[in-house]
């Protein structure tokens, strides 16, 4: 058995899905698990450039699945932490080079030998969506609090349900201001759990150092208490590890000034 | 706080994010059921009339909708029956036992519909008005 399947999707693009999958990826790692990334976006690589080993890339996945080359010759590890590799997507290839049959072979190879794989799925419900979510054991949602982020990850939700093979689904919501939150400018975590009704895995709050970090292909994650998204991330690594993790203060959802503002009336009562 | 005040003199526009939670709301009636604002009240409309072939109901009052709770669709319907017509209809359920009580149908999909097992959250859904 071994590994843990987890693919990280989110229906619409632009949401984290790429700098959520580098950062847990390194977290998990350094937390001494064996850790493995598969970029399923083929034709519109990127976790190679957001986690900075886009330099070492010899060999991708199509060259795999065509046999070009072994696996273990297409997996560039990052040598930050004691065991993260990446198997990068070719980015000059179409998303058809590969099937859900060949992730999920794919996937059975490294299971033996890895803590976790995690895959970074293209944005989107087709193609490289199912690609990625063929061999998942388990579904990592990321959203962020906005109509239309909320929309697609509800559809994904419903694509993963609809699924015979039963994969659990959990969410991620990124990209929180607590702030906007706060004035009732934003979506608050309460309120996207209670139209999406999944399980809550974490929240990131908005953060500019996750630009600065992708600025410089080091993920966020190798800095301990450096940044509130990177505790952030951290904290979710330790919960799909199964600890009792609480939220950070900034993701409460029941903070004392949030409960004096519904008091005073910005969000309105529940029936 | 802007809102407070706002309430303290007895109006109140909805925050963006009250607007958001309630234009996601509706959206995603359409998108998880397939089924658009238009169709949803054309059904009403047919279901109205067969209902009308066995009971006379408050047509004005019916209120169809599609409603989620824990990712399961239900179709709820408050149909107001018109009052000593809903009397004789209530004598007659409960001359007929088991009564059905709800009105709740799952849709899209379910394969498997599990009613939800709260009693405690009765929905008017009886079709009678309360007596």
């Amino acid at each position: 058995m071994g590994a843990r399947v987890i693919t990280v999707t989110s229906g619409k693009g632009g949401v984290g899905k790429t700098t959520a999958t580098a950062n847990l990826a390194v977290a998990l790692a350094t937390l001494n698990k064996k850790v493995v990334c598969i970029d399923a976006d083929i034709g519109l690589r990127n976790l190679d450039v957001v986690m900075g080993l886009e330099n070492r890339i010899v060999y991708d996945l199509v060259d795999v699945v065509e046999g070009r080359c072994k696996l273990r010759q297409a997996m560039v590890k990052d040598k930050r932490v004691p065991d993260l590799y990446l198997l990068p997507a070719a980015q000059t290839r179409d998303k058809t080079a590969v099937s859900p049959q060949d992730m999920v072979s794919l996937t059975n190879q490294l299971r033996e030998d890895f803590d976790y794989i995690l895959i970074d799925s293209p944005a989107g419900i087709e193609w490289g969506f199912r690609n990625a979510l063929a061999p998942a054991d388990e579904v990592i949602v990321v959203t962020n609090p906005e109509v239309s982020a909320v929309r697609d990850a509800d559809r994904i939700i419903g694509l993963i349900e609809a699924e015979e093979r039963k994969v659990p689904a959990s969410l991620v919501i990124n990209r929180v201001k607590p702030d906007m939150v706060r004035k009732g400018d934003m979506l608050s975590v309460e309120d996207v759990l209670e139209i999406l009704s999944v399980r809550l895995l974490g929240v990131i709050p908005e953060d500019e150092h996750i630009l600065i970090s992708s600025n410089r292909g080091a993920p966020l994650a190798l800095d301990h208490d450096k940044s509130a998204a990177g505790d952030a991330f951290r904290n979710i690594a330790r919960r799909l590890n199964g600890e009792k993790v609480p939220l950070l203060d900034l993701e409460q959802k029941g903070g004392v000034l949030r409960r004096l503002v519904r008091m005073f009336g910005t969000s309105e009562p529940r029936s | 706080m802007a809102s407070f005040f706002e309430r303290l003199r007895g109006r109140r526009e909805p925050s963006s994010a009250e607007s958001a939670r309630e234009r996601l709301k509706l959206v995603l009636v359409t998108d998880r059921s397939d089924l658009s604002p238009e169709k949803l009240e054309q059904m009403q409309a047919e279901i109205i009339q067969v209902i009308k072939n066995y009971l006379q109901i408050e047509e004005t009052q019916v209120n169809i909708k599609l409603e989620h709770r824990e990712r399961k669709t239900y179709l709820v319907a408050d149909i107001p029956l018109v009052r000593d017509h809903a009397q004789r209809a209530v004598a007659a359920l409960e001359a007929s036992a088991p009564p059905a009580n709800r009105e709740e149908v799952p849709v899209a999909g379910d394969t498997k519909p599990k009613r939800p097992s709260n009693p405690s959250r009765p929905r008017s859904s009886q079709g009678t008005p309360d007596a």
